[in-house]
């Protein structure tokens, strides 16, 4: 319970001479719910994405539940973590329904019944093609696809 | 943990109300964590309770949401006035310039950084307050009316309110009841070790220690609870909001009569009753606001079913005739509990039972022998194996069926008992000492009560919906008794 989440030090972040983000230091504790606020082109984006390790950083340090996010998460820390992006690349010439199928035989714990749920609430066509989908409809299955805790 | 970059823009509106809400569920235990981030700023109000503002590469904001809104303004200077050299502009997040004047806005701003920046410009300022959706300063206004309304009769400030009121009236309530002593002259009190009197007090203890002893986290969220801004509705909020603090305000003046009333209907007794609810409803508020973060429908319902019993209580003094037959009693008794219990339980969502909680039991638990039972007895840390020991069921049965066995059966069953011991269906002339079997079912009753707290961990509405079982019997019973006011 005492050890944070995510600890970012010192974290910088550059595109070149663009500096996005100038040496962050912040700690999450488990149980926050955070809401990132920003002008458009503020570094929300690089910020949740160096924070994961998807990029690195170009100076600093983020650990996630005590560990490097940048190469040194191991995969049971990664079944821990759950990530939407803004905007996802669905697989085409499938159906809803088969990609979540496929999608979920990369999980070993996924929540079947919430996924199934959330389907019928949030009106998503199962038997639809996904390119076929509305925008909004896709970004609805783009955060069905995650693995939900 | 989950991360989540702009969940909800390309969403409609009932999409993204539906995902909020999938999302406060997912937050409401407390454990997990979550990231997001957002350009609609109502959202963030429902669902984080930390904000953090990136500006310019950094972290320019990161604050509680509630600190963040009582520490905002907006302020205007005066035309052709600049923001004086000397003046910090640290907690300076935005700057904007109409119509001649510099607008600025500020976080963590205090009196004296009020002070300062009138003193540097040499003119009156008036720092507008931010509140949910606008910024705000005309008090006079009708409109600024309402909307101080709106700010200090929020639902949480109102909580907030209402609970320290609430546990004041609590430590006070027998020095009102010594008050009276010396004012009446007559000693009407039976200090035995079980009489009506002492079983109030120790309700009114047990349940103030009550949430000490079980979960320090709860008493971190009563602290930092901003999850209660999720009721959408603010004609809702306001109008309950007032409706508590009429009831609460009308209560206080009371008192100061009660020394002085000798009327021969004797209101004395209607008035310390009614003293006696409003503790009692002031401490179910502390409770479920400790208890209740996000459903706020329960709340509601909660709330309302409490009052109804409460003054179906009030109601049961003209039929008290009736109710003194024991078996009635204590039968309706069940069956009301009961049946609120079930109805709560329709409503309340049911979770399973996760392995990480039984390897955070065999962990934290059972490798530490040196660590103290009490020690254990927080949020999260106890599983199966405690409901196993509480209600006395095979290992094998399943986390549901114990937790049913527990709120549904169990509880009911020894709040009755509790209840007949009070004297709810009893005479309330008689006093005896309590005999083993009754010091015996208080023993359980705590026991039990402090095991729900704790394996309700699995299914966080079962706590509230325990407190809710006692408040309802303890609030039943102490008003149809009353016992200590028979003048």
């Amino acid at each position: 319970m005492t050890d944070p989440v995510i600890s970012i030090r010192n974290l910088s972040k550059s595109f070149g001479s663009n500096e996005v983000l100038n040496s962050i230091n912040a700690e999450v504790p488990r149980g926050d719910v955070i809401g990132l606020l920003g002008l458009n082109g503020s570094g929300k984006t690089t910020l949740i994405e160096t924070l994961l390790g998807f990029s690195p950083a170009s100076d600093g340090l983020v650990e996630i539940f005590g560990k490097n996010s940048f190469g040194d998460i191991d995969n049971d820390t990664k079944k821990c973590i759950g990530f939407v992006p803004q905007s996802d690349e669905l697989m085409q010439n499938i159906s809803v329904k088969n990609y979540l199928n496929l999608i979920a035989g990369f999980y070993s714990h996924w929540n079947i019944k919430l996924i199934e749920r959330l389907c019928a609430e949030w009106n998503i066509p199962l038997e639809q093609r996904t390119e076929k989908l509305s925008v909004g409809q896709k970004q609805k299955l783009a955060i069905l696809n995650r693995s939900w805790p | 943990m989950i991360v989540l970059d702009e969940p909800v823009a390309s969403l409609d509106p009932l999409a993204r109300r539906q995902f909020l809400k999938e999302l406060v569920d997912i937050a409401d235990d407390q454990k997990r964590t979550i990231i997001f981030s957002t350009h609609i700023v109502t959202d963030l109000e429902r669902v984080a309770n930390k904000v953090w503002l990136l500006k310019d590469g950094d972290i320019a904001v990161r604050e509680d949401l509630d600190t963040l809104k009582e520490h905002t303004v907006r302020v205007k200077l005066p035309p052709n006035t600049a923001i004086p050299e000397s003046f910090s502009n640290d907690s300076l997040i935005h700057h904007r310039n109409e119509q001649l004047a510099n607008i600025l806005l500020f976080t963590q701003w205090t009196a004296e950084r009020h002070q300062e920046l009138e003193q540097l410009i040499g003119e009156k300022l008036e720092p507008e307050i931010f509140i949910t959706g606008g910024y705000f300063s005309g008090a006079f206004t009708m409109k600024g009316v309402l909307l101080i309304c709106r700010y200090f009769l929020s639902w949480q400030l109102m909580l907030r309110w209402f609970s320290a009121v609430g546990l004041f009236f609590l430590i006070v309530l027998p020095f009102i009841y010594l008050l009276y002593f010396f004012a009446s002259g007559t000693f009407i009190f039976n200090f035995t070790v079980f009489s009506p009197f002492s079983v109030n007090l120790y309700a009114y203890l047990c349940l103030i220690a009550f949430p000490f002893l079980s979960s320090p986290l709860a008493f971190r969220n009563l602290i930092a609870n901003s999850q209660l801004s999720l009721i959408p509705n603010f004609r809702i909020k306001a109008g309950l909001s007032l409706l508590l603090f009429t009831f609460a305000l009308s209560m206080l003046p009371l008192i100061s009569l009660i020394p002085t009333m000798n009327l021969p209907i004797n209101p004395n007794q209607i008035i310390l009753s009614s003293i006696n609810i409003f503790c009692a409803a002031s401490f179910y508020t502390l409770l479920f606001q400790l208890t209740l973060p996000s459903r706020y429908f329960i709340y509601i319902v909660s709330y309302g079913l409490i009052l109804f019993v409460i003054f179906l209580g009030l109601l049961g003094e003209t039929i008290i005739s009736l109710l003194k037959e024991p078996y009635f009693a204590s039968g309706l008794a069940l069956l009301c509990i009961t049946g609120w219990v079930v109805a709560i339980s329709i409503l309340a969502k049911k979770k399973t039972f996760k392995a990480a909680d039984q390897s955070i039991f065999n962990q934290e638990f059972l490798a530490n022998p040196e660590s103290t039972w009490l020690n254990n007895i927080t949020f999260g840390k106890l599983n199966s194996s405690a409901g196993t020991l509480l209600t006395g069921l095979p290992d094998g049965l399943g986390d549901r069926l114990k937790r049913a066995f527990m709120v549904c059966i169990l509880s009911p069953f020894i709040v009755t008992i509790f209840l007949m011991m009070i004297g709810f269906g009893r005479d309330s002339e008689v006093e005896t000492l309590p005999s083993f079997p009754e010091f015996f079912l208080i023993f359980s009753f705590f026991t039990v009560s402090i095991g729900t707290y704790n394996f309700s961990n699995l299914a966080p509405r079962s706590r509230y919906l325990w407190f809710g079982v006692v408040a309802t019997g303890y609030g039943t019973g102490s008003t149809l008794k009353a016992p200590c006011f028979q003048i």
